[in-house]
């Protein structure tokens, strides 16, 4: 079952701005709070804590890379041991990656609305231009928003 | 979409760096050696140990390029680790050392959730502080398409090999896996609703999970190394660096789980207490935020 040296990779698929953009804005956004909470935990250290986490994060690229390289397959963790051990075990690693997933994105949605709630109370003067938009619930909204916005978000993506 | 997030991010980070260089230029390293004075707080290998668990979350989204490989071309997934690896040496230690340049010590545990507008404030005055606060709003955003991406392309993969039911494969006649986006999505508030929006303990699970990706990234690679050995790969990791980045990251799990609860996300909780009361009755009015948060650039 597992495909042996095929490549799934798209045709003209996407290029190296667009691909990092991706996934950079997710790493990039820990930037907003690790340094806080290192400075919390090793103080002055801080800086050379982050350092030695970037090294760990060169040998992970390899690792990456090797497995990637291998088997260009979407699916992580889950395509790596799926190829090399039991359906059971990759649907376990699979488990855990849509669990990160799930609570990143409930989190940094989360987060990110009341940062924007943050600003619109401090500010006055933005908000005269916002007070349209309830920053402090978006969810049911966009429940329904989600099908017409589609459309939207296809074309301004697209241009 | 994501293309112009990531760029503003970067711009206005930056942006922050110049400005801090800028103040410290004019104003001196005062606070960088006072803080370099302070004696270490316990031993010095408990505080780098402790860091250095706090500081794995500084790198949590490097998993999620691996999970849409299939969407790039060629050769462009090294690219993205290699870039995105880049950013986090530069960025996170660049701006953990302009903070202790600008903040006291003693000073962030006060501004602990939003310490990088705080030294925007400093650095730069009340309008850098704002931008840094539209920016933290954009990216993270960003973050949440990348989940969505992530997770259509791992539940396809999924999918593809029988593990879930086939009507999630269905496309919408642009192309997207809109099932598997509709699926996460109903999840996501699902939660949202049983947890009120105390997502305390889902930060918890959120740090453990990735660890746990991370660590099961890296048993896969040894088991590639020995089971499938003949596969043709372009890159090979060394024994020696598989170990040691798997070494860390169990060291980062193992910590974490004891601390968790203290400093996970604090902004987060910080915010959130203030404003649980509000049902869920008056969200019909905001257009702009969910036009970013869902889906797909490049699917159609």
């Amino acid at each position: 079952m597992p495909p042996e040296s095929v490549t799934e990779h798209k045709h003209g698929g996407l290029g190296e701005l667009p691909a990092t953009a991706i996934c950079g804005n997710d790493i990039t956004s820990s930037c907003l709070y690790v340094s806080a909470l290192a400075i919390l935990q090793a103080g002055k250290w801080a800086p050379l804590v982050l350092l030695f986490v970037a090294g760990v994060l060169y040998l992970f690229r390899k690792i990456y890379s090797e497995v990637v390289g291998a088997l260009p397959l979407n699916g992580g963790a889950y395509n790596a041991l799926l190829n090399t051990t039991s359906k059971l075990l990759a649907s376990l690693a699979a488990c855990l990656t849509l669990l990160s997933y799930m609570a990143t994105a409930v989190i940094s949605a989360n987060e990110a609305v009341h940062y924007a709630h943050s600003i619109w109370q401090a500010l006055p003067l933005l908000a005269g231009t916002i007070d349209c938009w309830d920053f402090s619930r978006p969810w049911p909204r966009w429940a329904s928003r989600n099908l017409p916005g589609w459309r939207w978000l296809s074309s301004c993506s697209t241009s | 979409v994501a293309v112009a997030i990531f760029l503003f991010h970067i711009l206005t980070l930056s942006v922050l760096i110049l400005a801090g260089v800028y103040f410290i230029t004019f104003n001196g390293l005062d606070v960088l050696v006072s803080n370099f004075r302070l004696p270490t707080e316990g031993s010095l290998g408990r505080a780098l140990i402790f860091g250095f668990a706090a500081a794995m979350l500084g790198i949590s989204g490097f998993e999620s390029s691996a999970n849409f490989v299939e969407e790039q071309a060629e050769g462009i997934f090294p690219k993205t680790l290699r870039n995105m690896w880049i950013v986090v040496t530069i960025f996170n230690p660049g701006i953990a050392l302009l903070a202790l340049a600008l903040v006291p010590i003693p000073e962030v545990a006060q501004h602990q959730e939003t310490l990088l507008a705080h030294m925007g404030t400093l650095a730069g005055g009340q309008w850098l502080s704002v931008l840094i606060s539209v920016d933290a709003t954009l990216v993270l955003s960003g973050a949440v398409l990348t989940s969505f991406i992530g997770v259509t392309g791992l539940v396809r993969r999924m999918t593809l090999d029988r593990c879930l039911p086939q009507f999630l494969l269905h496309k919408n006649r642009r192309g997207a896996s809109h099932r598997i986006i509709i699926g996460f999505f109903l999840l996501g508030v699902s939660v949202l609703v049983i947890t009120e929006g105390r997502l305390e303990a889902l930060a918890g699970v959120y740090t453990i999970s990735f660890l746990a990706v991370m660590v099961l990234f890296g048993v896969g690679n040894i088991l590639l190394k020995v089971k499938r050995a003949r596969l043709p790969r372009p890159v090979h990791a060394s024994w020696v660096a598989v170990i040691a980045g798997i070494f860390a990251v169990l060291v980062g799990l193992a910590l974490r789980q004891r601390h968790h609860e203290s400093d996970l996300r604090p902004g987060l909780f910080h915010l959130l207490s203030a404003d649980r009361s509000g049902g869920l009755d008056h969200a019909g009015k905001n257009r702009h935020l969910e036009g970013m948060l869902v889906f797909h650039p490049w699917y159609q």
